[in-house]
């Protein structure tokens, strides 16, 4: 014997199905979530100028000594003016080390 | 308020949409206001039906959430004699839904062992559903691509039969004129196709699911509830 069922909502039939329907995919995959930690693009590097300039030959020395210390002369004149309260750009106190290495194995 | 017939089969290329644009158009020249719903998102009836349907004037929605669709298949049948809801060819939630709201579920069945293993998960399927909807949902499997006197005719119908199913007499026989309406959009309304498509809808207007035109008051299937 068929019998004509009452017709009820979607929510209803699903709340009814749930334990029947747990493991069934959707019929449409969800779109792709946007990752919310995406990395933010790199930061453009500032538009460089020389700077060349005459000293005496004893401070020339002592700058070329300290600078080698911190990496270079850019870096360490730029953490110098930074701790003494200057706005630096960040991209002079951590310039990118562009320094060859020399050998130093067997 | 007019009948859902789900068409339903986990296993892809069974027959689920040539089923569907074979009855719908026989059902709409047969005078009956006919719905289809296409809840697979690969859109193959929508988009035949937009693209190449030439043929009596049928109702169709895409719907492939599982909560909505439920919601669109009812308010179609208010307005329509029968809503056919096409399913997507595996397991999902949409699918699940269009089964547990519909009057009666069709698993077309092809002759081969893949199809017969998965016309018997839908109908375990069915009967899953029906035990958490908590009635009865009739279904019956249709022969699909079907040869009378195959090899693999009589295999597959051997386990069908094995598993108790219930099987309508009339099958979808494996005609060209099935894959060439998918291009033409032109579905034979006489001829073997249109017979054949006569016989299911007698079919399941014998069976209740759908009040046979020419008859007056309720059909057996809301005298029965």
């Amino acid at each position: 014997m068929s019998f004509r069922p009452k017709r009820v909502t979607g929510a209803e039939l699903i709340a009814q199905l749930s334990g029947a329907t747990a493991h069934l995919p959707a019929a449409a995959p969800a779109p792709p979530q946007v990752a919310a930690t995406t990395s933010p693009a790199p930061a453009k590097a500032p538009k460089k100028v020389q700077i060349n300039f005459q000293a005496s030959e004893a401070f020339a020395e002592l700058l070329a000594r300290e600078a080698e210390k911190v990496g270079s002369t850019r870096r360490f004149l730029a953490r110098l003016m930074r701790d003494a309260g200057y706005d630096v750009p960040e991209a002079d106190v951590n310039p990118p080390d562009t320094r060859r290495r020399r050998g130093g194995g067997p | 308020m007019g009948s859902i017939v789900t068409v339903a089969q986990s296993k892809g290329g069974a027959g689920k949409t040539t089923l569907v644009s074979a009855l719908g158009p026989n059902l709409a020249a047969a005078g009956y206001r006919v719905a289809v719903v296409d809840s697979d998102r690969n859109q193959s009836f929508a988009g035949w039906h937009a693209q190449a349907y030439e043929g009596p004037v049928l109702t169709v929605a895409t719907e492939v959430d599982h909560v909505r669709i439920v919601d669109v298949a009812s308010s179609l049948a208010e307005e329509h004699d029968v809503v056919l809801v096409d399913t997507a060819g595996f397991e999902n939630l949409t699918a699940a839904s269009a089964i547990g709201m519909a009057d009666f579920v069709l698993i077309p069945c092809m002759p081969d062992r893949g199809s017969v293993r998965e016309t018997l998960r839908t109908a375990q399927q069915v009967a899953s559903l029906a035990r958490a909807a908590r009635r009865p949902i009739l279904h019956s499997v249709v022969l699909t691509r079907w040869k009378a006197k195959g090899l693999s005719e009589r295999a597959a119908l051997d386990s069908l039969n094995e598993a108790g199913l219930p099987i309508l007499a009339q099958p979808l026989s494996d005609l060209t004129d099935y894959s060439k309406l998918s291009f033409s959009g032109a579905v034979p309304l006489s001829g073997k196709v249109g017979l054949q498509a006569h016989s299911l809808v007698a079919e399941l207007v014998a069976n209740g699911v759908i009040q046979g035109k020419g008859t007056s008051g309720p059909s057996p299937a809301r005298a029965a509830a």
